[in-house]
Order: C-alpha cells, then sequence, then structure tokens
C-alpha cells in the first residue's frame, strides 16, 4: 500500500508554499471571472449572434439533423437548434441572478435581525426554517409552482419560499458571532443607534460570505429553473429556454436525438462555469480569512 | 437516549402540524378549482350548479380552518381522504405506489455506496495523482448535469442506442436499471466527493502521525481508524438522500413513468388533487425527522465520544 499522505514540510516551506497557492488561487479567480463575465455580456446580446430567429417557423427544413448550415440541426417545427440555445441562455442566468438577489436580501436581512435581537422573535423564525427544510427543493416547488400555476414568476416565488432559509441561517450564525465582538460595544458605547451598528459595523462582516454563498447558488439555481421548465411550471413554448427546449425534444429522441442532446450540453456547460466561478470564489476567501 | 427520543418525537408532531398547515393555506391562495378539474378530467364541461354540488361534496365551501381540522381529525383516525379523481381512498393508492418507490430507493442508495464508497476512498488515498484528477474532473461535471436531461441520456444510449433495456417502465427488474442509474449517476458524483474530503480530513489528524510513529501499517491505519470516524459524516448525507428518494424522486419516476409516490404526486399537482397532495406532504415531513432521528441515533452508536459523554453525565 502507498503511503497514505505526507505529512507537511518544515514551517518555512509551508510559508513559501502558502504565499504561491494564494497566488494560484488568485489568478484562477479572475481566470474564471472573466470567463463567467465574457459568458453573461454574450448571453445578453445573444439575438445578434444567433444566425436564425429563434422563434420563427420554417416547416420546410423540420427535423434536420446537424449540418453547416444548422450546426445542431432544427427542430420539429424547423428552427435552428443552435439559435434557440444561444438565444435561452441569457434567459436562463437573469432569473436565476435576480431571484439569488431577491432572496439572499430577504434572507440576510432576517438572519441579520434574528441574530442581533435573538429572543421569542428568532426561535420561532429558526423553527419555521426548520419546517422548511423538512423538503427537498425540488419536490418542494414543483408542488407549489403547481398549486400556483405555470409561469416564469411562480416557478421563482416557488423556488424562493425554500431558498431564502439558507441565507438566513448563514446571515443569523455570523451576525450571532460578530455581536459579542469587542467593536461592538465600542460602537454602542459610543452611542450608534442600533440601525448603525447593523448596518455599518454587522452587515460588512455578513456581507462577504453571502455573496460567496450566492454565487455558489448560481449553477444550481439555474439548473432548478430549467427542471421546472422541463415539467412544463415556468417558461412556457416558444420561448427558446433550454429546459422547454428538452422537453419538447422527448417525443423525438428516437428520430431527432440532436434536440435533446445539444441544449443539456449547453446547461451543463452553462451551470459549470458558475459553479467554478463559486467554487473559486470560495477559495479566494478562504486564503485571505488565513 | 430515551428522553431524546421522545424529544425528537415530540419535534416531529410540531413539523408536521407546522407543515400540512402551511401546505392547506398555499392551496387556498391558488386560482384553480378542484371540483372544476374533477369534471374535465372526465371529459364533462359542469353546469354552474353541478359545480356547486361538487365543491359542498367535496367540503370545498367551507371556510379554511374548519376544513384544516376536519382533515387532521381524519388523519388521526387513519383516514387521509379520497382521491378528488378516481375516488380511491389514498391509504389505499399511497400503499400500492409504495413498493415501487422502496424498490427504487433500496436499489439506488445500494449502487450509490457500491460506487462511490471505494471511488471516494481510492482517490483519498491517491490524492493529487492522475486518477483522482481524472476522477474529480467527473464528479464536477456530473454536479452540473440535470436530473431531467440525465435520465434522458440514459435512456438515450441504454434504451435507444443500445437496446439493453425497456424504454417503457413495466415495473419489473429490467426496467429498474435505467431510472436506478439516473438517480445514482449524479448521487455517486457528490457522494465520492464527500468520502475523499472525509477520508482526507481523517488522513491529516495529528492521530495518523502518532499511530505511524508506533509503527502501525498503512492498511491498519486506513481500515481500523480512519474510515470508522470518516463514515460519519457520510452516513448524514445518506440520510438526507434517504429521505429525498423516498419521496419519489418525481422528475425521475415521470420519466420513467416508474408508478411510484413520485409520479403520483405530479399527477396530483396537474389534477389539483389536493388531498392527495396533503397526504404526500405529510408523508415528507415523517420521513424527514425520521431519517434525522436515525442519522442521530447512528452517530450516537458510531461515535464513541457520544457514550461517553453520556455515561459521565
Amino acid at each position: 500500500m502507498a503511503k497514505l499522505k505526507q505529512a507537511p514540510a518544515g514551517g518555512e516551506i509551508r510559508l513559501k508554499r502558502g504565499l504561491q497557492r494564494g497566488t494560484v488561487i488568485r489568478i484562477k479567480f479572475y481566470a474564471i471571472l472573466t470567463i463567467a463575465i465574457l459568458f453573461v455580456l454574450f448571453a445578453m446580446n445573444a439575438e445578434h449572434f444567433a444566425p436564425y430567429d429563434p422563434i420563427a417557423n420554417d416547416y420546410a427544413c423540420s427535423l434536420q439533423p446537424p449540418s453547416a448550415e444548422h450546426i445542431c440541426g432544427t427542430d420539429k417545427l424547423g428552427r435552428d437548434v443552435y439559435s434557440r440555445i444561444l438565444c435561452g441562455a441569457g434567459g436562463s442566468f437573469s432569473m436565476a441572478f435576480v431571484m439569488l438577489i431577491f432572496v439572499s436580501t430577504i434572507g440576510t436581512t432576517i438572519g441579520m435581525l434574528c441574530g442581533y435581537f435573538g429572543g421569542r422573535f428568532d426561535v420561532i423564525m429558526m423553527r419555521f426554517v426548520d419546517v422548511l427544510l423538512a423538503f427537498p427543493d425540488t419536490v418542494f416547488a414543483i408542488a407549489v409552482a403547481g398549486m400556483l400555476g405555470p409561469g416564469v414568476l411562480n416557478a421563482v416565488i416557488a423556488l424562493g419560499l425554500l431558498s431564502w432559509t439558507s441565507f438566513a441561517r448563514m446571515a443569523r450564525s455570523l451576525t450571532a458571532s460578530v455581536r459579542e465582538k469587542d467593536f461592538i460595544a465600542q460602537a454602542r458605547f459610543n452611542g450608534a443607534s442600533t440601525p448603525r451598528i447593523i448596518l455599518k459595523y454587522i452587515f460588512p462582516n455578513v456581507a462577504p460570505q453571502i455573496i460567496v454563498m450566492a454565487t455558489m447558488r448560481i449553477g444550481g439555481t439555474i439548473l432548478s429553473l430549467s427542471s421546472l421548465s422541463f415539467l412544463g411550471l415556468a417558461s412556457q413554448p416558444p420561448a427558446p429556454e433550454w429546459g422547454v427546449m428538452v422537453s419538447e425534444s422527448k417525443a423525438y429522441m428516437q428520430t431527432a436525438p440532436w434536440m435533446m442532446i445539444y441544449p443539456g450540453l449547453a446547461l451543463v456547460l452553462t451551470v459549470v462555469i458558475f459553479n467554478l466561478l463559486g467554487d473559486s470564489l470560495r477559495d479566494v476567501m478562504d486564503t485571505k480569512k488565513q | 437516549m430515551k428522553r431524546y427520543i421522545a424529544q425528537r418525537l415530540l419535534q416531529l408532531i410540531i413539523v408536521i402540524i407546522g407543515v400540512t398547515f402551511l401546505t392547506f393555506f398555499v392551496t387556498t391562495l391558488t386560482p384553480s378549482d378542484a371540483a372544476e378539474m374533477h369534471f374535465l378530467s372526465m371529459g364533462i364541461l359542469p353546469s354552474e350548479e353541478e359545480l356547486e354540488a361538487t365543491r359542498e361534496k367535496f367540503g370545498l365551501n367551507d371556510p379554511f380552518l374548519l376544513r384544516y381540522f376536519n382533515w387532521l381529525g381524519g388523519v388521526i383516525r387513519g383516514d387521509f381522504g379520497q382521491s378528488l379523481m378516481d375516488q380511491e381512498s389514498i391509504m389505499t393508492k399511497f400503499l400500492r405506489k409504495l413498493p415501487m418507490t422502496l424498490i427504487l430507493t433500496g436499489a439506488t442508495l445500494l449502487l450509490v455506496v457500491i460506487v462511490s464508497f471505494p471511488l471516494g476512498v481510492f482517490i483519498a488515498v491517491y490524492s493529487n495523482r492522475l486518477p483522482d484528477y481524472l476522477t474529480r474532473l467527473i464528479m464536477f461535471i456530473g454536479n452540473a448535469v440535470p436530473g431531467f436531461w440525465m435520465s434522458l441520456m440514459v435512456m438515450y444510449f441504454l434504451g435507444v442506442q443500445l437496446k439493453l433495456f425497456p424504454i417503457i417502465g413495466r415495473g419489473d427488474a429490467e426496467s429498474l436499471v435505467m431510472p436506478m442509474l439516473s438517480l445514482a449517476i449524479p448521487m455517486i458524483c457528490s457522494y465520492t466527493r464527500q468520502v475523499r474530503t472525509a477520508v482526507l480530513e481523517e488522513l491529516s489528524g495529528d492521530y495518523i502521525v502518532g499511530l505511524r510513529s508506533r509503527g502501525v501499517g498503512e492498511g491498519r491505519i486506513l481500515f481500523a481508524h480512519v474510515l470508522p470516524n470518516a463514515m460519519i459524516p457520510i452516513v448524514n448525507m445518506l440520510g438526507l438522500s434517504l429521505g429525498g428518494l423516498l419521496g419519489g424522486s418525481t422528475i425521475v419516476e415521470s420519466i420513467y413513468n416508474w408508478k411510484g409516490i413520485g409520479s403520483m404526486v405530479v399527477g396530483a399537482i396537474g389534477n389539483r388533487d389536493y388531498p392527495i397532495i396533503q397526504c404526500y406532504v405529510l408523508w415528507m415531513s415523517v420521513i424527514y425527522v425520521l431519517s434525522n432521528l436515525l442519522v442521530d441515533i447512528s452517530h450516537y452508536f458510531m461515535d464513541p465520544q457520544l457514550r461517553i459523554r453520556e455515561t459521565v453525565r
């Protein structure tokens, strides 16, 4: 059996390696950030890059396999799959982004209030969070979206109802630990009002972790939203949304698999980019803390 | 320990009441009408009088709180009501679907454990070498694959291209393979990562240096010391996954037409069949609290520190 793991080398060498590692992590982060920003810019202006109209029907070239003209083939209505994938990018990303900003703001506010004031409000709120966490998020979102009826806004509400809880939990525990620090006592002693203490002294200590958490959630949120679209609960046809496209392709799995494969690959690629961004942002924050 | 279990069971009741009340409340907010759906599902366009009579029959006109307590009273007596669609007793329906979900859950968890544990330990022992990098890359991509697409790709490659398994589920062992794989692959991806992290964490502990300095062999360190400790966080995760799977993997079950709890609830949501949704929500909360309890009890047996603390007290 191989030696399991080498013990870390002496202190001096470790320090030197630590510095190098920090630099590498930072370079990696900026590289991925650049890719992500380029992706977003591209997604937001995708109509200009799409060779065909994503929702115009052209029955003459229905269900064509990938070729030089249609590099990802065409669907039942003769729409160019590649153009539809490009135009679907912006929607997927912006829905997830708007939802996360909204949800993290609400979660952070509730969490900071709970953590700062404690008491009965805190206990009730945290029990409520426990109750909400009883559900696997997709099932809960499907149930709520199903009851509210199909639609993008309803899908976002359905996902949002659960996802604020983890932000609230994190903001609460961070606030509770910062609250005990000396500089808060100092601020209070100097006559700072409670809203001022929360905004000026507590929030800056909570925000970085919340931003990391929100970034790490972008990929997962895009996945959840597209799952709801796949089930017909979020975006509706003929919208060029990736979940909708895969859902439409189900019936043509045997005759036109390209309709299913390419939108899914686009989804995987997008989620990989944002998951990488989240992970590397977390790594950067971790090295800063040390 | 007994007191602790009693406490948790009390918590179960609180969670159930909270969750069912919440879902009941959500159903009152919905615009669509169960009475109307009842007629439409039979292909009848109902008159206003018929609708009114059905609403009366289903008790849809009662005030919200009365309906909730009527329902709760029924549940205590073991009566979950009838499906609004086919008037079948929900208890019967539920018990008919449950075995299918249990089979799928059992098979999936078994596969996940069999694959991801050895793989996770292996790449932890050989961490930062080629097999580790390669596996982690695949796992990272696997985590980004949406469940519905994974199911369709498994179906396309194994069912359509290679014709190994039937595409339309028949409920037999052959039809189990594809839904099981679709559920297991994403789980294997996250579990292997977790096992790796847990094993590496243990390997960096001071007691490992101590064991080595005493001349204990690497194999013995791994199997007798590292693995038992590394299992604790993994069992935690398994408990949560068990809960999620027993809830019926809605998407996979409905794609493969697997007649379990998950596809039942997707159908019920589409038909606004509230009594079924209520029953499902109840089931979910019971599963959640019980699987958490199970995890905590298993910690008690796996982590000697907890036991010692109790005897000292």
